[in-house]
């Protein structure tokens, strides 16, 4: 089972998607763009590309040391083929422990493998801390950017959860209020835990140290006061050494929103010792999935990604679609290139057939407009631009819809020619028209009739123009 | 390393909704600490630095106490972070659970940038165990995950007081 590709929402837009997304992916421009003018960003991110490079380069051994070292300093290190294999060693782990309540910090891994369905499957309550994660999770809803997981939600909507679960009453507009009652509400969880389950943002070879930044202070909590803790990482995740490690701790947050800083960055080098009080075990699992596929292929470079969101709010199609829209786990730029490859052999060639959903996985490369503000923005320099065009050829390549390539070189025929193209223009839009509009909601349709049905099966179409642009043109113009 | 390390930490730490107290001598610094705290029920670390700052009266568990009196390992100039190395009778919880934190860096353990904080705190390459758990705070904690309005105090402390002294 893969949680990486999951159906598209079939409800329509959320209101609250767009001015969120829009003021979000504003504010974080701007501190973007002040940061930037603190360091030499284009050396910085071609030393962070030096680092990531090197480290996806030498993988395999870099991984053997990174257990070696992490076993030596206590820690107990699990390898996962895949998202199954790795929801397996952590219910067992959790079992082991005799846990039945986890706290949890955010992780897209752990979305990637579909741990909470996973953990609830095993009798194991696992409560995610991160607030905007909290509150996506009471809402039954999923995570829709890396960083800001609640983004498509509004202050309403969170005031409205807590007021439900509380009986109190919430003031949508102070916000510090709603912070100080999720606060409150999971201080006792955090003490009362027998397991801590975080991510990992990069881990050390040369030490065995697992490294984790956050702002809110969940993920210290996670790691300070359950008796175990469960650390869950993509192999990529591994660099070499601490010279790496204090370029990339700055450069996430960089990246990120501009700041010098995470709020808090924890290093975990094994288990507590010396009267420390953290935890007595410390497990790390780590997670293949597709990664080790993609390496050796033109597609290597997707594995030098550090999961900043930068390229998110960069990107014309997530800012109007938002997280869900794509479908899948991962979303924006990074995620139309690695959830085909995640999802395929890593080649690209079968992008997406592991899922049992080919059309998804391989569809998503089209979710851009190749304008390269994503490239840009990448803090790694990932030529997310170039992968997108190569999984959109290979997602054709061998195309057994030979029907489809001719109707397209036909129509190519057709409308490279005003006189055709008006003709045929205008016929099939008096054609559709009336179906279409019989079927639409709101000017939106979401379910077309075949031929057309297959569109609409991941995305929702505007209904025909009933006046094409060149006939408006020309009557504006007075001449028709 | 920039010429004055200490501006450039408190100019970060300022930005990042932290304060920064200077004094002139240890002792000074702990008055400094004292007036910080008032009458507040505090977790503290063990550490000869915090004495004779709180009364016994005043201490408190870290999941009762008010503020938590801890000492930083080191100070980031570049980033405005303090920097805790966790060990016997310096556990994580005190630094964390109570939602005032007042914090004392010796002016000798403030460095330039990020890689020497690491090499600082003993984060390095080579030989000999690292420290189990290493945590670098800049500024209080906070949230943006409400309508992106910026939050400070989620689930460690809400607000930061650094004392820097010179011995």
């Amino acid at each position: 089972m893969s949680g990486l590709i999951i159906e598209p929402p079939r409800e329509g837009p959320d209101p609250a998607v767009t001015p969120n997304l829009h003021r979000a992916s504003e504010q974080w421009g701007a501190g973007r763009a002040q940061a930037r003018e603190r360091v030499d960003w284009e050396a910085w991110r071609e030393r962070a590309r030096e680092i990531r490079a090197d480290a996806v380069r030498h993988l395999p051994e870099l991984i053997e040391l990174l257990e070696a070292r992490m076993v030596a300093a206590g820690g107990h290190v699990h390898h996962a083929r895949d998202g199954e294999e790795a929801c397996a060693h952590i219910v067992a782990i959790c079992r082991q422990a005799g846990a039945t309540l986890a706290v949890k910090g955010k992780s897209m891994t752990s979305e990637e493998i579909g741990l909470g369905a996973a953990l609830a499957h095993a009798g194991i309550e696992a409560v995610e801390t991160d607030l905007g994660e909290y509150v996506v999770q009471a809402l039954g809803s999923r995570p829709s950017h890396l960083l800001a997981p609640a983004v498509h939600l509004s202050a309403a909507q969170v005031a409205e959860l807590f007021a439900r679960e509380s009986g109190r009453e919430f003031d949508p507009d102070d916000t510090a209020a709603l912070v100080r009652y999720a606060r409150d509400a999971l201080r006792g969880r955090f003490l009362t835990a027998g397991v801590g389950i975080t991510g990992v943002n990069l881990a050390v070879a040369e030490t065995g140290t697992l490294a984790i930044v956050e702002s809110e202070g969940n993920i210290r909590l996670s790691t300070a006061l359950p008796r175990v803790h469960i650390a869950l990482m993509g192999i990529e995740k591994v660099i070499r050494d601490w010279e790496g490690a204090a370029h990339l701790v700055q450069m996430l947050p960089l990246a990120a929103h501009g700041k010098m800083a995470a709020a808090s960055t924890s290093f975990i080098t094994g288990p507590a010792r010396d009267g420390d009080d953290g935890p007595q075990e410390v497990h790390l699992v780590l997670l293949d999935g597709g990664r080790s596929a993609i390496r050796g292929t033109p597609f290597e470079e997707a594995l030098h990604c550090i999961r900043c969101g930068a390229c998110l709010y960069a990107c014309p199609v997530y800012r109007q679609v938002g997280g869900h829209g794509y479908g899948s786990t991962y979303s924006g730029p990074i995620g139309a290139v690695i959830t085909p490859l995640l999802a395929g052999d890593g080649t690209g060639d079968e992008a997406g057939d592991a899922t049992g959903d080919g059309l998804r996985g391989s569809s998503l490369p089209a979710y851009s407009s190749l304008c390269g503000a994503c490239v840009e923005a990448c803090p790694v320099k990932i030529p997310l631009d170039d992968q997108l065009v190569m999984l959109r050829a290979r997602a054709h390549r061998g195309d057994p819809a030979r029907g489809e390539a001719a109707l397209f070189a036909a129509w190519a025929r057709l409308w490279s020619r005003p006189s055709t193209y008006r003709a045929t223009a205008a016929t099939a839009g008096r054609a559709l028209r009336p179906l279409w509009s019989a079927l639409a909601r709101d000017g939106w349709q979401r379910h077309a009739p075949f031929p057309f049905s297959g569109w609409t099966e991941g995305r929702d179409a505007r209904a025909p123009d009933p006046e094409p642009f060149h006939v408006r043109w020309r009557r504006r113009r007075g001449d028709a | 390393m920039p010429e004055y390390p200490l501006d450039e930490f408190r100019a970060r730490l300022e930005e990042l909704d932290g304060s920064l107290h200077e004094a002139p001598s240890l002792t000074a610094a702990r008055a400094t600490a004292a007036d910080l705290i008032g009458a507040a029920t505090v977790a503290r670390w063990r550490d000869d630095i915090l004495d004779g700052i709180v009364t016994r009266e005043q201490q408190a568990p870290a999941v009762e106490a008010e503020i938590s009196l801890i000492v930083a390992d080191v100070g980031v100039a570049a980033t405005g972070a303090v920097g805790f190395v966790h060990r016997a009778g310096r556990p994580r919880s005190a630094g964390l659970l109570p939602p005032t934190q007042v914090v004392l860096l010796d002016a000798a353990d403030l460095v330039a940038d990020v890689a020497s904080a690491f090499e600082h705190v003993g984060l390095r390459n080579g030989a000999g165990p690292l420290p189990g758990n290493v945590v670098f705070a800049a500024g209080p904690s906070r949230t943006s995950d409400i309508e992106q309005r910026s939050i400070r105090g989620v689930h460690a402390p809400r607000d930061l007081a650094v004392v820097i002294f010179s011995r």
